[in-house]
């Protein structure tokens, strides 16, 4: 008890839950409840969420249901087959002319924190039920007579699970944790209306106050390995150490609460809050038979490790001003290290090793009235590259992209040994085909996105929105481009939203994409021609 | 607003069927996402038939050098490891793209039959130059070649038709350190460079020694070392002979090669007038 008053000073401090929960009462009355940013360094300041002194044992509970359904029409842009035989984006197989593709998904979202009686410790809990399944995606019995749907393999994804102590100079976190830095472009969250992944650490992280700052260190077990059964055939035991990938960061930030930004805001004042974070990640051998063969060995020998000599570091630096006049949001990163040995194969060892340099800006910005009326921004930012043909792929063992290629291996060694191309989250949205479903994420590329927004705050029992956005892109390389040239396209992103107060978001968006020489296919004479998609959003807020 | 009507249009108007239909090749992506690497080495000091599979259409690169020393003894390490040191870096040197190719269209296709066990037939380029493919075919028991012959039906050069009428074992599986084997390929009725031809070929293959590799792009820790002997006699009389040493590894094949020069015996050569080293 003598602890309490450092205690709650430094969740006041942080970010109290008792003062994270007010914000959605605070700001439907401000602005509609989807434009809420979510805070900006998650995993390593919100860890004391749940910390609030409350005198009591408590569980506390929020979840959101929601469904998508969307239409697609022409995403392979009708520019044909790239080198490797294959278009842009599926297409539907069994009608030779046909454009049009469907989607429709849900996901019920849960988070859970149970406080101990006395408020100096807090367990959180995410778990997304039916995680973007596919409505109709499991008919029980012959589709023509079914009747009802089976349960999915996987019925529900744990995001998080993480315990919170409160110390004398601080507070200690450990388990599965959100992770969200700054913008999203390097590590998000996944709390966004439209979002489907959302990073998650195995860490240990200890935040304190101190000069006006709070002072973060975490360290993480981003992979341990093949595991082995112990004799008692219930839990394992990491088989090797040395194959561990481990991540240790460290972070300061100035940040507000949203209750203080609120106040400020108000007060008709500019709140200015910065952040930044050293991190570096290492992984000495690699047991890639595991995790990149297509079928993995049921045993694993000495001969199945393989030197890797990972050492990466990062640098990021976050900014955002805030006030009556709108906001300006600001991120950067610079990433550097090494790869001493490449290799997938036991026994075979590349002689050249590869370097990785990679570097990224985003900035985001409105300018105008927050509530009702027009606003106005303008959003850009970039993500390096190469002269290597496409973007990262997703494959580990892909080969090197051949050009006209949208993705693939981006060494090549020895000729290219230079990893300099970074990609950004999946879930940092910027637009809704080109990167989002087309490339997947922005990659050695730049965009440039103005944006108008016209608000009514009050209509109905709720708020709401219009929001048209034009965003024009570019491969930061030619080669990188599947036409071989820089510009790649101008999509406008029109979105109408209504946010209830009660918590129902419905959201129409709408994209259509119009190609530009970068996005042809010359190999084959073929113009890339315009994309469209319709998705509905609706999300139920408890 | 004129702007954003015709802009409008413009989307409006693309709003009609699939004009590139990708009729011969389906959109898989999950197969592709599923693929990873299809074989890995498992280092147990042997080659088996899945660790020695034709890939086709994987093209595969060698460095090429011509008249140049060899070193095919290695050093013993301390730790007892033979280390051969193939890394060295030659002046004029070329590459080549090699990739297996099913053996279904090409002009010769119907004179060679299938493996001993059926195995599909397959065709690698046998020369530098790629004017002569070799047709090979694959199974549990060994590595097969069937013939040689010209990649063009009527090349300048003249026809190269040369049929075995058994194939040849070129690798016996399991593929280890102190197996030989001699395989024995007759050939009647064969063309070469357009010439009737006929004779025999009597190949004695050894694998004897197991170590480290070094070439100049990879290294691979259990190269097995097969050498071949190769005596080609004419029915018209004459023979040739010619003794080859490859290095294999298991997934990846043959990583390295060193061919004599005609008529040269000594396994243990030291000049070689071809020597092919697996590149990236």
């Amino acid at each position: 008890m003598i602890l309490r008053p450092r205690w709650t000073a430094l969740v006041a401090f942080v970010c109290g839950a008792a003062i994270v929960r007010a914000v959605p009462a605070i700001a439907a009355d401000a602005a509609p409840p989807v434009q809420l940013v979510p805070l900006p360094q998650a995993g390593l300041v919100d860890m004391t969420q749940g910390l609030d002194g409350t005198p009591t044992k408590a569980l506390n509970w929020q979840a959101s249901f929601r469904t998508r359904s969307e239409l697609l029409h022409n995403l392979d842009l009708d520019r044909g087959l790239d080198p490797t035989g294959e278009p842009l984006y599926p297409v539907p197989p069994a009608t030779a002319t046909g454009q049009m593709l469907t989607h429709a998904d849900l996901r019920l979202r849960t988070d859970f924190t149970l406080q101990t009686a006395k408020g100096g410790g807090a367990v959180h809990m995410r778990l997304d039920w039916f995680d973007n399944l596919a409505l109709g995606s499991r008919p029980a019995g012959p589709p023509a007579a079914a009747t009802g749907q089976q349960s999915p393999t996987n019925l529900a994804t744990l995001r998080r699970a993480y315990g919170v102590i409160a110390l004398p100079f601080g507070a200690l976190a450990l388990g599965r944790m959100n992770a969200h830095w700054g913008l999203g472009m390097v590590a998000h969250g996944g709390d966004g209306l439209d979002t489907d992944r959302g990073d998650a650490s195995d860490r240990v992280a200890f935040a304190t106050p101190l000069a006006g700052h709070i002072w973060a260190v975490s360290y993480d077990w981003s992979a341990s390995g093949p595991q082995a059964l112990r004799p008692d055939r219930t839990r394992t035991v990491d088989l090797e150490p040395s194959d561990d990938v481990k991540s240790l960061t460290i972070a300061v930030l100035n940040v507000r609460l949203p209750l203080a930004r609120e106040r400020q805001l108000r007060a008709e004042k500019t709140t200015v809050e910065y952040g930044a974070y050293a991190a570096t990640r290492w992984q000495n051998r690699d047991v890639p038979s595991s995790w990149a063969s297509a079928q993995p060995p049921l045993t694993l020998t000495s001969a199945d490790w393989v030197t890797r000599g990972m050492q990466v570091y990062a640098g990021d630096v976050w900014a955002r001003a805030a006030g009556p006049w709108g906001h300006i949001e600001v991120e950067g990163l610079y990433l550097t290290g090494r790869f001493e040995q490449i290799s997938l194969l036991a026994g075979v060892q590349v002689t050249a090793p590869v370097d990785v340099r990679q570097w990224s800006a985003v900035m985001q910005s409105r300018f105008g009235a927050a509530g009702d009326g027009w606003s106005f921004g303008v959003d850009g930012g970039a993500a390096s590259g190469d002269s290597a043909a496409g973007v990262a792929s997703q494959d580990a063992a892909a080969k090197f992209a051949k050009p006209g290629t949208i993705a693939g291996a981006q060494v090549d060694p020895p000729r290219d040994t230079l990893l300099s191309e970074f990609r950004m989250h999946p879930d940092f949205r910027v637009d809704r085909i080109l990167f989002r479903e087309l490339y997947g994420a922005v990659a050695d590329a730049a965009y440039f996105r103005p944006h108008l927004r016209r608000t009514w705050a009050q209509f109905g029992a709720g708020s709401l929105y219009f929001e048209l956005a034009a965003v024009q892109s570019w491969a930061l390389a030619q080669a990188s481009a599947p036409g071989g040239q820089r510009s790649l396209g101008l999509e406008l992103d029109p979105t109408l939203t209504y946010a209830s107060r009660d918590g129902i978001v419905a959201q129409v968006q709408y994209a259509a994409l119009l190609p530009q020489a970068g996005l042809d296919n010359p190999a084959q004479g073929l113009t890339a021609r315009a994309a469209q998609l319709v998705r509905l959003l609706l999300r139920w807020e408890f | 607003m004129a702007r954003i009507f015709i802009v409008w249009l413009a989307v409006l108007a693309s709003c009609v069927d699939n004009a590139t239909y990708p009729e011969a090749q389906p959109y898989l992506p999950q197969a592709a996402l599923r693929n990873g690497l299809g074989c890995v080495p498992n280092l147990d000091g042997q080659i088996e038939a899945n660790e020695l599979r034709p890939y086709v259409g994987v093209g595969a690169r060698y460095r090429v050098a011509t008249d140049r020393k060899v070193d095919q003894a290695g050093t013993v390490a301390a730790n007892g490891v033979r280390v051969w040191d193939w890394g060295w870096s030659a002046d004029a040197e070329q590459v080549l793209q090699v990739s297996a190719a099913v053996v279904v269209d090409q002009w010769y296709a119907a004179h060679f039959v299938q493996s001993p066990t059926g195995g599909p037939r397959f065709a690698v380029p046998f020369d530098a130059d790629s004017t002569l493919d070799a047709v090979y075919s694959h199974d549990p028991q060994g590595l097969w070649l069937h013939g040689i012959a010209s990649r063009d039906q009527a090349p300048k050069s003249g026809q190269t038709l040369l049929v075995y009428a058994k194939p040849v074992q070129t690798a016996a599986f399991p593929l280890k350190a102190g197996t030989a084997w001699q395989a024995v390929g007759k050939i009647s009725n064969g063309k070469l460079k357009g010439l009737p031809y006929g004779g025999q070929d009597i190949y004695d293959f050894t694998a004897d020694l197991g170590g480290k590799l070094l070439l100049p792009d990879i290294t691979v820790d259990q190269a097995l070392r097969v050498r071949a002997k190769v005596t080609a006699t004419s029915m018209l009389g004459g023979s040739l002979t010619r003794v080859q040493t490859s290095f294999f590894f298991e997934c990846l094949g043959e990583v390295a090669r060193a061919t004599a020069g005609q008529n040269v015996t000594d396994p243990d050569f030291s000049l070689a007038t071809e020597v092919r080293r697996l590149a990236l």
